[in-house]
């Protein structure tokens, strides 16, 4: 009998702990399986996803049964266009001494937790949802002088409706890039739906385990960087993120047409990142540009800007996407 | 297997010269049956025009050592590369991994998990039957017919007589047997001197140089073999200076003029015809010395060896002798009358006179060409000097000098020329036309 070797024992511990997670939120969350572990891939690559899909789909469903599956604290923000920074972040209050005299005293906002749910985050004003930005990019707040941690890990869960136009703010570039996936959460196919009125219209709830907790997640993100990734892979994932910039070599014609600005080297980051994830989940220890052909789509769609020409003619970013996928060659 | 063999750069360069062999091979089988098709034309094609048959055969070889040459380029070992890799691991459907490995190890990147992927990578790549994966072609029919062309080739080259180009040689000498025993390139060249002879298109040197030539082949033939046809090559020269006078003849020869100068450039037929004038005059010249040796219509003598050689020699070298030798384009420049100008007559060259060819075209054209190449003798350049004292001569009398004269900047109303005056006739018409009527 052979003994398995130390990095296939943590391959192995890693799918056998992404199973188990997409098992469970799918116990509650009907179908939609590609969106459940996309989003258990932003988890672990210590991203943040945004979810965007029509009113009534299961997006906070989705994110509700994740923070319970996750055995993590969760908080919901509700997005509104009176919500102030400083009902995110926190803010300082007048205290007074027991001997007397005042002090301030930091009150955390609800931006201080695990899993974070920024519902319909298009319906703050910029400047609210800017207070999002250093929470998401660096972990931590600044209130005054003082910057506290968040603790890890920390994940945002934005969800927004693409149909209500009156009293929305498109959410800022530097805000989409901080994203690590944008997941469309589609209409549930007829099958689909029997299922959901089935779990939610019975006396019967349907009630999930917590099977993960916060060691485990940071110990499955060591796992994923671990991954090693020859460097014609890496190249590829940087070809694809320079293949949507409109002036670069690898930019395919619609590109060039109706994109003005395209994915930042975050993008790559996410690419490698997600293409690592989704290797381990196959079994593998090394990542190929199947690998980072399987998670473009998510790491890249809300990361091009498109041009006047796009946007009057209302060109899908999915399609511009795809155009890069077959043009871009893996060698 | 060693593991060595078993790495992914190893793996990978076996497999990929497996592959670029396997393509060779069929890439070979194609292009051999008809390379070798192509031979087989170009042997037949030498026989048929009567090539050496050693011409196919030099082919052969080299379009053989190109297909090898080619087979092992294709065969031989190649540092891997990415792109190799990747092609590799493709075709094994190993999704990516062999690549990825193959990357790792030409990098040395060493630490756990690239240890354990290079591992599994050279485990799959193993696994994977390469032979099966790029077999090998199955072109045993192609092989074959390669093979049938080639010897074919070999076949027709040494075995198939050249197609005689000259005339058949059976029918020259009027003996099928010894036509028959003689080597293929001897009866084509004998056949060819025959012929010849027979024509009489051969000067006396040439047909010695040729009869020499013909000794020394002959002189590795058969004894009797050689004595048949010695005897032979004599009845044959003797029959052709008893016909020669009567080939040579006055109405022959015009049309042996034009064929024996057809495609020459102009102004070596004008040389010729130079040449051949002055021959013309030495022979007359000699023939007034001994009177014997030719008659006034110009049939030669029995007995004048030297007068026909000359004639010969001539008449082989220039198609227009016996134009020159009237000497009509030297009369018609000394301007007429006198001993060698004849009488003016009708027609643009003088009195027609068949004997010296006065007023015929042709004649006078053949002079007039002459004269063109006399003028022609002037070379270009020659006056070189002469032009250029003429120009500095021009250049020193020059006295002429520019000088720019600026037109007016301002325009003068005063300088302006005024209107044309208005036609009375026409006054009034105006008038109307520009003061409306109240």
């Amino acid at each position: 009998m052979t003994t398995a070797s130390p990095v296939e024992q943590h391959i192995d511990q890693f799918r056998e702990r992404f199973t188990r997670v997409t098992k469970e939120v799918g116990r509650r969350i009907v179908g939609n399986e590609e969106l459940l572990g996309n989003t258990v891939t932003a988890l672990l690559a210590g991203g943040h996803v945004l979810l965007e899909g029509i009113p009534g789909v299961g997006k906070t469903s989705l994110v509700h049964t994740l923070a319970d599956v996750l055995h993590l604290k969760f908080s919901r923000i509700q997005f509104t266009p009176d919500l102030m920074p400083a009902d995110i972040v926190g803010t300082n209050i007048v205290q007074e001494h027991a001997h007397g005299g005042t002090f301030f005293e930091f009150q955390p906002g609800p931006i201080f937790a695990n899993v974070v749910l920024a519902d319909e985050i298009n319906r703050a004003t910029p400047k609210t949802q800017s207070a999002l930005l250093e929470a998401m990019q660096d972990h931590s707040v600044s209130v005054g002088k003082t910057t506290y941690k968040l603790d890890q890990p920390f994940l945002v869960l934005a969800t927004q409706n693409p149909l209500e136009m009156e009293g929305t703010y498109p959410l800022p570039e530097a805000q989409l890039d901080r994203f690590f996936f944008k997941l469309k959460v589609l209409y549930p196919p007829e099958t689909d739906m029997h299922q959901i009125l089935d779990r939610t219209t019975q006396l019967q709830q349907t009630e999930v385990a917590r099977v993960m907790d916060g060691p485990e997640i940071l110990e499955m993100r060591q796992v994923v960087r671990s991954v090693p990734i020859a460097r014609p892979v890496q190249g590829y994932a940087i070809r694809l993120t320079l293949g949507s910039h409109p002036e670069s070599p690898y930019a395919p014609p619609l590109v060039k047409r109706y994109v003005r600005y395209g994915a930042s080297p975050r993008a790559a980051q996410a690419l490698v990142l997600a293409g690592k994830i989704h290797a381990l989940t196959r079994g593998n220890a090394f990542v190929s540009t199947e690998d980072i052909r399987a998670v473009a789509m998510p790491a890249l769609r809300h990361r091009l800007l498109m041009n006047f020409e796009g946007e009057a003619e209302q060109i899908d970013v999915d399609t511009i996407v795809a155009e890069i996928l077959s043009t871009v060659a893996t060698e | 297997m060693s593991n060595s063999d078993r790495s992914p750069q190893q793996l990978v360069a076996n497999a990929d010269r497996l592959r670029r062999g396997r393509h060779a091979d069929r890439v070979l089988s194609m292009a051999a049956p008809t390379v070798a098709g192509v031979m087989l034309v170009f042997a037949a094609a030498g026989r048929f025009f009567g090539w050496s048959r050693w011409i196919p055969l030099t082919a052969l070889g080299f379009a053989a050592v190109g297909l090898l040459l080619y087979g092992w380029l294709a065969r031989r070992a190649r540092p891997t590369t990415d792109a190799m890799a990747s092609t590799v691991d493709r075709d094994a459907a190993l999704r990516g991994e062999l690549r990825s490995a193959h990357w790792f190890e030409a990098n040395g990147a060493a630490d756990e998990w690239t240890e354990f992927h290079m591992e599994k990578a050279s485990e799959r790549a193993a696994a994977v039957d390469w032979t099966a994966l790029y077999p090998s072609a199955k072109a045993m029919k192609q092989w074959a017919g390669t093979g049938v062309l080639a010897v074919a080739v070999v076949a027709i080259s040494l075995y198939v007589p050249a197609r005689a180009s000259g005339p058949d040689l059976a029918a020259a000498i009027g003996d099928a047997e010894l036509a028959a025993a003689l080597p293929a390139d001897v009866a084509a060249r004998l056949a060819a001197l025959l012929e010849d002879m027979k024509k009489a298109s051969l000067n006396k040197n040439a047909e010695q140089i040729s009869l020499e030539e013909m000794k020394k082949l002959l002189a590795n033939l058969d004894p009797a073999l050689q004595k048949k046809l010695t005897d032979l090559l004599a009845k044959q020269m003797e029959a052709q200076k008893q016909a020669k006078p009567k080939e040579l003849g006055e109405d022959a020869r015009p049309d042996r003029a034009e064929n024996s100068s057809a495609g020459l450039p102009e102004d070596v037929k004008w040389a010729l015809d130079d040449m051949a004038s002055r021959q013309a005059q030495q022979d007359r010249q000699t023939n007034a010395n001994n009177p014997s040796a030719s008659s006034e219509t110009g049939q030669q003598g029995q007995g004048s060896q030297q007068a026909e050689q000359k004639m010969s020699m001539s008449q082989a070298a220039s198609p227009l002798v016996r134009e020159a030798a009237t000497d009509a384009a030297s009369k018609m420049m000394m301007g007429g009358g006198g001993p060698m100008g004849g009488d003016s007559g009708p027609g643009a060259g003088g009195k027609k006179n068949e004997q010296t060819g006065l007023g015929n075209p042709a004649l006078l054209a053949q002079a007039l060409r002459k004269e063109m190449v006399e003028a022609n003798a002037d070379a270009l350049g020659e006056n070189k000097d002469k032009e250029d004292r003429r120009k500095k001569t021009e250049q020193g009398k020059s006295t002429l000098g520019y000088t720019r004269v600026a037109p007016p900047a301002a325009f003068e109303p005063s300088r302006s020329a005024a209107p044309p005056p208005v036609p009375e006739a026409r006054r009034q018409l105006l008038l109307n036309y520009f003061i409306r009527k109240k």
